[in-house]
Formats: structure tokens, C-alpha cells, sequence
């Protein structure tokens, strides 16, 4: 049979974000599968280094607008590392409020979102609905629904007074009951669990890609930076990590499901036992000492990780990898012997969020080409 | 279409923090649809573009080409500080102009869903 070429992208109507998959087919069946990134290729990583230390923050949060608190925790404790600066216990615990709200939200978005592909639009407008909550609760707490900048280095700049705590907890109150409609209109109907049930990874597959988050967790997989490098708040937090062992796309959507209700009982927890104390250590960070560390921080995809290497006035060097460049590489095997209808819910099964992906451009000095790669 | 506008969004190359405002601006709690607004998922249906981004390397070259297969008369809404000036990536790509801006880092759905209403009444004068 002949062999077809469909381009899926960079703007597709399925995917929020311009990126290139390149489709081979055979009939209704996919061959091979190559994808190309770059569309959002921003520098960052350079100009980081061209700014002073708050500024650099800032920066580092705007890598992805879903995942921004989880960019900011991470270059925050890389520095902190380097500086020895113990963060008050009081930062530690609004840390991770910021933190799990962002992985409700964000997990809130994907739900809609893989809805939406699958063609089943009340799911996608009862998530979306529901993630209005936890962004209000991000807008009480920090002042703005997204890019939500409530991290300074030393601590956090904007306490958690008790009127706002009671605030937030009648939000969570509002959005538990909603997230349990959402939940309960995905679980009873069985058409789109059957069309979920694609795109199987398993455990040996798994590690081999070396996937991480809730691909490998919906693989059998027990890895969360959160119980293995315990950061901020969770050493004290009382919490499950959940794991399938379907390795399909309905296994991953039961993990991140488990997930959203493991973040509620979380936030619990948090908000009614702040400790007592400061926000924050020290005034404006501008001068640094000389040295490197890394971090790995459980953003909502997976576990983020960042290099940085710190000079005087500015990072000399910031390396990021994030949590999408380790699950992508699982997309072309995934794909295989589906049907073309089936590739955006694949897709959309890791929770591919391109914008922090887009990381390096790779210039070929012997041919004297641009090749532009994603790292 | 003073009525009923249909937009269609190209970002160049962002965040995803504009995107996410302008989808969110059609879900339940500001629910734009109500209006008459209508997210289209082709650029040939599309009677105002919602432009968001820093116009990457990349991203500026495609997303041209995706502006030039929108009919005219159409009206264009720079959203985001990304797409008036670079905003914080500084980026020098070539970005699309509009006629409308909306300044903010993202600006709030409302704001969006005030745009496209103003985009409508001059896309209709336009005809």
C-alpha cells in the first residue's frame, strides 16, 4: 500500500500551541511518526543570564504559563542551595499551596482539554468550570490568575493572613463539589472510557523512554520527586502517590483524577495548619555567591529540573529540563498501528506542554546549517 | 457580524499564559459564547484574529502564513505585551500589527472578551 505523509500542525486546531508532528500513514493505519518543536523558542535560558537575580525569577516563570510557580520553585531553591539560605517554615508551607493549586489547575486543564479532543464537550466546559476556582484561589492568594509571581528568593512575598486562608478554604469547598461532578460525568460514560483505552505504554517500555510524572506513574512506575527528594512542606504532609498499572491512556487519566483529589486533601491540610512566623529571610536578593546545584522540583507533568550556575550579580548559566522533553519521546512508539483520528488523544495523554520544551537551536558548523532541535 | 464575531487565535510563539486567558474566556464563568463569540478552529471561518506571542524564529514565519488564508475584511487584536513589543523575551521576529491592543501579562478574559466586541463593531464598519 502507499505510503501517505499527513502533517499534523504547527497550527492545528487540536493542539493550543504551534508544533509540528510529521504523520506517515499506510491506509487509516500510522507508520512513523517524527515531530519537529522550535515554534516557541524564546532564549530564555541566554537572557536569564543578562539579568539581575529578582529579574531572572520573573523570567524563569514565564518558561510556561501553566507550570510558571513550578519553574520559579525550582530556580529559587537552585539559589537558595548555592547561598545556604534556610527559607522560614511559614514560605515553605505557602510554597506549597502555590504549588499543588497550580498542579489542580493544571491537571483541571488537561481533563477539559482531553475531553474536548475526544469530542466530548460538557467534560471540557464542567474541568474548565471547575479550574475557575483554583485560579480564584491563586488570584486571592497571590494577586493574579496567572504568572502568578508570589516567589522571591529567601521566602515569599505575599503572606497568607487568616481572612484569606478562610477565603481560599470556602473556594476549595466550592471546587471540591464541582471537581466531583466532573469526575463522576468522565467515570459514567462508557463510550469515552472505550476511546481512552489507546496508546498503551508498558512498565519496561516506560523505562526505557525514561518517561516521568503521571505518564510513568499510569505505567506502574513509583517515582514523584515529592516523597523521593522531598522539598518544601510535603516531608510534613500526610499524602498518597497514586499508580496504575493499564500503562494506557485511561490509566494516566485515573492517575492524574487521583492526583486532583490527593492535591484537595492536601490544601487542607496546608491551609489549616500554617505555621506561625515571617515570609521571608531577607530583603531584595541582588549579590550572590559563586557556585552551582541542581533541583528537582514535581511540576504537574512530571519532575522539572534545573541546573543553574550562579555569578555575582546574575546566573551565569541556567539549564532547565522539563518534564515534556522526557514523556515526548514516547509519543512515536506510542502512536504506532493507531489510526490518524486517534493521534491528538495521544497527545493530549502525556499533557504535552510545549512551551517549556522548546529549549535549544543546534547550528551544524560543517554543513553550515541551522538545525533547530528541542532539548 | 456586529453580532456574532468568530474568532480565531495564532499565537507566534508564547507562554501559553495568553492562550490559556482567551480559551478561558469561552468557558462557563465568562462564557463569551453568550454574546454571540465563537472560537473556529479554521482561519478561513475567522472574522477576527486574536494574535498572542513574542514572534519566534520560527513561529513568526508560520504564523504569516496562516494570517494570509484569513478573509478579508478582518480585524487583528494584538493580546498580551508579548505580542505588542516583545514584552519580557524581547523578541525581535517580525510580529503581526493590529488594530486593537490589549496590554497585560495575560490581560483578564474580561478584558479579551471587551477586544473582541470592540473588533466587532469595526469589522462590521468595514464591510
Amino acid at each position: 500500500m502507499p505510503r501517505v505523509e499527513v502533517p499534523f500542525g504547527p497550527y492545528h486546531p487540536a493542539l493550543g500551541e504551534p508544533e509540528y508532528f510529521k504523520v506517515v500513514l499506510e491506509g487509516e493505519k500510522i507508520v512513523s511518526v517524527d515531530f519537529e518543536l522550535g515554534y516557541n523558542y524564546r532564549e530564555i535560558e541566554k537572557k536569564a543570564a543578562m539579568f539581575t537575580w529578582p529579574k531572572a525569577l520573573v523570567l524563569l516563570g514565564r518558561i510556561c504559563g501553566i507550570c510558571s510557580s513550578a519553574h520559579t520553585q525550582a530556580f529559587a531553591y537552585s539559589v537558595e542551595k548555592i547561598n545556604g539560605i534556610e527559607i522560614p517554615n511559614r514560605a515553605k508551607y505557602i510554597r506549597t499551596i502555590g504549588a499543588e493549586l497550580e498542579r489542580l489547575h493544571s491537571h483541571l486543564l488537561w481533563f477539559g482539554l482531553q475531553g474536548d479532543q475526544a469530542g466530548f464537550d460538557t467534560l471540557f466546559m464542567h474541568a474548565w468550570g471547575a479550574r475557575e476556582h483554583a485560579l480564584n484561589m491563586l488570584e486571592i492568594m497571590a494577586g493574579k490568575r496567572i504568572h502568578y509571581n508570589y516567589m522571591i528568593i529567601g521566602g515569599v512575598h505575599r503572606d497568607i493572613p487568616p481572612t484569606i486562608a478562610n477565603q481560599m478554604k470556602k473556594e476549595l469547598i466550592e471546587l471540591t463539589k464541582k471537581y466531583e461532578t466532573t469526575k463522576e460525568i468522565f467515570l459514567s460514560n462508557e463510550v469515552m472510557i472505550d476511546r481512552l483505552k489507546i496508546a498503551k505504554l508498558t512498565t519496561e517500555k516506560a523505562r526505557e523512554f525514561g518517561v516521568v510524572g503521571p505518564v510513568a506513574r499510569g505505567s506502574g512506575i513509583k517515582m514523584d520527586a515529592r516523597k523521593d527528594f522531598p522539598y518544601s512542606a510535603y516531608e510534613e504532609l500526610d499524602f498518597k502517590i497514586p499508580i496504575q498499572k493499564g500503562g494506557d491512556a485511561y490509566a494516566r487519566s485515573l492517575v492524574r483524577l487521583d492526583e486532583m483529589n490527593e492535591s484537595i486533601l492536601m490544601l487542607n491540610q496546608l491551609l489549616s495548619n500554617l505555621p506561625k512566623g515571617k515570609i521571608s529571610k531577607q530583603g531584595l536578593f541582588l549579590k550572590s555567591k559563586e557556585g552551582e546545584k541542581t533541583t528537582v522540583i514535581e511540576a504537574p507533568r512530571g519532575e522539572n529540573f534545573h541546573f543553574v550556575i550562579a555569578g555575582k550579580n546574575t546566573p551565569k548559566f541556567v539549564r532547565v529540563r522539563p518534564p515534556t522533553f522526557a514523556n515526548l519521546s514516547a509519543i512515536p512508539h506510542m502512536m504506532k498501528g493507531l489510526s490518524l483520528s486517534d493521534v491528538p488523544l495521544v497527545i493530549s495523554s502525556i499533557d504535552p506542554c510545549f512551551a517549556c520544551t522548546d529549549r535549544v537551536i543546534v547550528m551544524d558548523l560543517n554543513s553550515k546549517t541551522i538545525k533547530e532541535v528541542e532539548m | 457580524m456586529n453580532k456574532s464575531p468568530w474568532c480565531y487565535l495564532i499565537s507566534q510563539g508564547t507562554c501559553n499564559g495568553c492562550e490559556l486567558e482567551v480559551f478561558a474566556s469561552f468557558t462557563p464563568r465568562y462564557d463569551a459564547e453568550r454574546a454571540g463569540m465563537k472560537l473556529v478552529p479554521s482561519p478561513r471561518h475567522a472574522d477576527i484574529v486574536l494574535v498572542t506571542g513574542c514572534g519566534t524564529k520560527k513561529g513568526s514565519i508560520q504564523s504569516k502564513r496562516v494570517l494570509e488564508q484569513i478573509p478579508d475584511p478582518k480585524v487583528i487584536i494584538q493580546i498580551g505585551a508579548c505580542a505588542l513589543n516583545g514584552g519580557i523575551f524581547k523578541c525581535k521576529g517580525p510580529r503581526i500589527e493590529g488594530e486593537i491592543r490589549l496590554e497585560g501579562c495575560p490581560p483578564r478574559p474580561s478584558e479579551i472578551i471587551e477586544a473582541i466586541k470592540k473588533g466587532a463593531k469595526l469589522c462590521s464598519s468595514k464591510r
